[in-house]
């Protein structure tokens, strides 16, 4: 009885595995790159690239497909680039998505709603704004070996270590869903031959409202997290130091009523220089205090400034609401917004330079 | 295969009895299931990101009735059915006897439909119901026809497997805020406490004491284990709980179904993309002993209230869990049966103190006549 059992359970599994669709890797298409522009009339001009793993000899170069198709809604991208493809497509590995600039100024609330809400999708996935057209930056071969989307992924996950604040759609949701803290995203934009990230751009409610350049990313990232590497060139005494970032932390204290708070954000830089262009000094310990100075000038300005450029787009990408909901118990998201823009925040910056190279 | 006839009475041949340790494994196996998978959204829409709080006032609720349950047993000599029998008489006792019965079916049910639910969403759109639901119950079957020492293995492999999903809160703690916990207790006593009764509904399960008691072997001896298991279960939902906040903005995790699962997924391992679906996979063997053990439960009750064979009702009850899992589907009327099941078994938990009232007043008055 109980062998007959266990036998008829065991054919069971084993006829059943037939009940589902199941395919082999070479026969899907795995969209790992996909750029939405705007198109015509409201409509949504996708583009996706979908790596070819053929059977053809040459190995070495990475070879793609590119399908560009114009729909109504994110999910009829999808539905129009089944209709061109010969193999079942599949978002499983979907690794960066990008937006126009044009399409994220007139709002892409839309689009991550159906994000958040796409099991399929990682929530690692790296999100971005094209300054220019997605289509052609994905339909742009960048190099030999590996295919855009892999090149672009890297681009993103390499520069997040350095200058580049910390991005991924969890990130973005985490934001964009949070009360008092708004998110940002890496823009990217195409040269002749080559992408590179050339800034970031801060949202409203899901609208591109400000950019900053990549000079200014630094400062951003500073303001914004802790880490550990990263460069930034400040212009002294007529040339240019190139100060090498080795351990930055970011502290937010705030003070004040709840109508009227007052945050002090205290950041302290430990750095190295390695490079002096145009100065004429010899580096002396006197010459490092000076170094200091500038370094703590410079920040502290350009910090300033791009708080006032927040203020003024009424953004809050440092997520300072949100840290005043945690401080604060009785507090009110609507008179936080209408006071954000004249609130007091002090930025200051200790700098740090301990090293000097290899080489006195 | 005929192990479930032998024991008519409430003295259990020693052969099926399981050692109080293993009451650890079956108390807390059947209070982790589906309910920890998504219900952190429901207590954040209550109290907010102080729900952690009412986890812990939730945990001190079920140590009491923990304990008022071992004092009902104790006295009581014998389950459920027994001490319903001896309060109410035999109709009456009876009929509420059934109802229990009816109620662990319903667990059963709803561990089922949520479970298939969350297969259909996250890993396979296209199941087939029908097929799922036939080897589920199948293998459900099977083990429950083995009798009780079997799904007391089935609750032990269910922890085992369950443990080294703990460490995956790794992942979502890494990429979190911490700060995102404070002001610790910015909401009214009110809300916590209905966050509390929020997460009671997560936390049942302890309630099968009442019918397993018999099974184990020197009782007294299993209190103790009890309360670890309801200890650490406790532990589990709060830090389940703190990392789901930690990772979520709170407007975010209101609108995130399935908040455990969630924080799977940015779960990366080099061989694997989706480490969801192995957790999911995973889960299969953490939901099984409350199939398992529900239906035991549902199907026991009637072979005490009417001293027939269990075989027979296990057969009719798998039928039935067959028939009806394939017609309930969608989120909406799966979400109501869940929070109706959840509801019923709060007011279980709190029938238990009523019940141990009226126990003792029954003692005490039947003392008297017989002086």
């Amino acid at each position: 009885m109980k062998s007959r059992l266990i036998l008829s359970l065991i054919a069971a599994a084993g006829l059943l595995t037939g009940c589902l669709p199941s395919k082999s890797v070479e026969e899907n298409a795995i969209v790992q790159i996909a750029g939405y522009d705007k198109g015509e009339e409201k409509r949504i001009q996708g583009t996706v690239a979908i790596p070819q793993y053929g059977k053809s000899e040459k190995k070495t170069a990475a070879s793609e497909m590119y399908l560009t198709v114009n729909a109504d809604s994110i999910k009829d991208v999808e539905k129009e680039i089944q209709k061109h493809s010969s193999k079942p497509i599949s978002t499983g590995k979907l690794a960066v998505t990008l937006y126009s600039k044009e399409l994220a100024e007139a709002g892409i609330s839309d689009i991550i709603d159906v994000l958040s809400r796409d099991a399929r999708l990682s929530r690692n996935m790296f999100l971005g704004l094209v300054d220019g057209s997605a289509k052609k930056l994905i339909e742009s071969g960048y190099s030999q070996d590996e295919t855009t989307s892999k090149h672009i992924q890297g681009l993103i996950e390499n520069n997040t270590r350095h200058n580049f604040p910390d991005t991924s759609l969890h990130k973005f949701l985490y934001a964009y869903y949070g009360h008092g803290m708004d998110p940002f995203l890496p823009v990217l934009s195409q040269q002749e031959t080559f992408v590179e990230l050339s800034g970031i751009a801060f949202f409203k409610q899901g609208t591109a409202v400000a950019t900053i350049p990549d000079s200014e990313v630094f400062t951003f990232k500073m303001l914004k997290e802790n880490f550990k590497r990263g460069m930034q060139d400040v212009p002294f005494k007529g040339g240019t130091i190139m100060m090498d970032n080795i351990g930055s932390v970011v502290d937010y204290k705030m003070t004040g009523t709840v109508d009227n708070p007052e945050f002090n954000i205290r950041i302290k830089v430990k750095a190295e220089v390695n490079e002096m262009v145009g100065v004429e000094e010899k580096a002396t310990p006197a010459l490092a205090g000076e170094m200091e100075e500038a370094f703590v000038k410079y920040f502290t300005d350009h910090a300033d400034e791009m708080i006032k450029m927040f203020k003024e787009n009424d953004v809050d990408p440092l997520g300072l609401g949100n840290f005043a909901k945690t401080r604060k118990r009785d507090f009110d998201l609507d008179k936080w917004h209408d006071n954000y823009s004249e609130l007091s925040i002090n930025v200051k910056i200790e700098v740090d330079i301990t090293e000097y190279g290899i080489f006195s | 295969m005929n192990k479930l006839n032998n024991s008519s009475g409430i003295s259990i041949p020693e052969n099926y009895l399981v050692t109080p340790t293993y009451v650890f494994f079956l108390v807390h196996s059947m209070q982790v299931g589906v309910g920890i998978l998504g219900f952190e959204r429901y207590l954040v829409e209550k109290a907010g990101f102080d729900a952690w709080i009412s986890i812990l006032i939730a945990g001190v609720v079920l140590h009491i009735i923990l304990w008022t349950i071992y004092r009902l047993l104790q006295n009581g000599g014998g389950d459920i059915v027994h001490i319903h029998k001896k309060i109410f008489g035999k109709y009456v006792g009876g009929f509420l006897s059934l109802l229990f019965s009816a109620y662990f079916l319903m667990l059963a049910f709803t561990v089922i439909i949520t479970f298939i639910e969350v297969i259909q969403v996250w890993v396979f759109p296209g199941l087939n119901l029908w097929a799922f639901a036939f080897v589920l119950i199948c293998l459900v079957y099977y083990l429950v026809s083995g009798g009780f020492r079997v799904i007391t293995g089935i609750c032990l492999i269910s922890v085992v497997i369950g443990l080294p999903i703990i460490l995956l809160k790794y992942f979502p703690v890494e990429a979190g805020h911490t700060i995102n916990i404070y002001p610790v207790i910015s909401h009214s006593a009110g809300d916590i406490l209905a966050a509390s009764k929020q997460s009671m509904l997560s936390f049942i399960g302890l309630e099968f004491l009442l019918i397993y008691y018999p099974f184990i072997k020197n009782p007294e001896k299993s209190k103790k284990w009890a309360h670890f298991a309801v200890f650490y279960t406790t532990m589990l939902y709060l830090i389940s709980v703190l990392v789901t906040f930690v990772y979520f903005s709170e407007e975010q995790l209101k609108q995130v179904v399935w908040g455990t699962i969630a924080t799977w997924k940015i779960v990366e391992f080099p061989f694997i993309e989706r480490f969801e679906y192995v957790g999911i996979a995973m889960w299969l063997y953490v939901v099984l002993p409350n199939i398992c053990l529900g239906l035991w439960g549902a199907t026991r009750i009637p072979k005490r209230v009417f001293h027939m064979k269990q075989k027979p009702v296990l057969i009719v009850f798998c039928l039935l869990l067959f028939l009806a899992t394939p017609f309930v589907t969608g989120r909406p009327l799966i979400n109501s049966i869940n929070s109706f099941s959840g509801q019923v078994g709060f007011y279980v938990l709190l029938y238990i103190p009523v019940l141990l009232i009226l126990k003792t007043i029954s003692d005490k008055v039947r003392n008297r006549h017989e002086k």
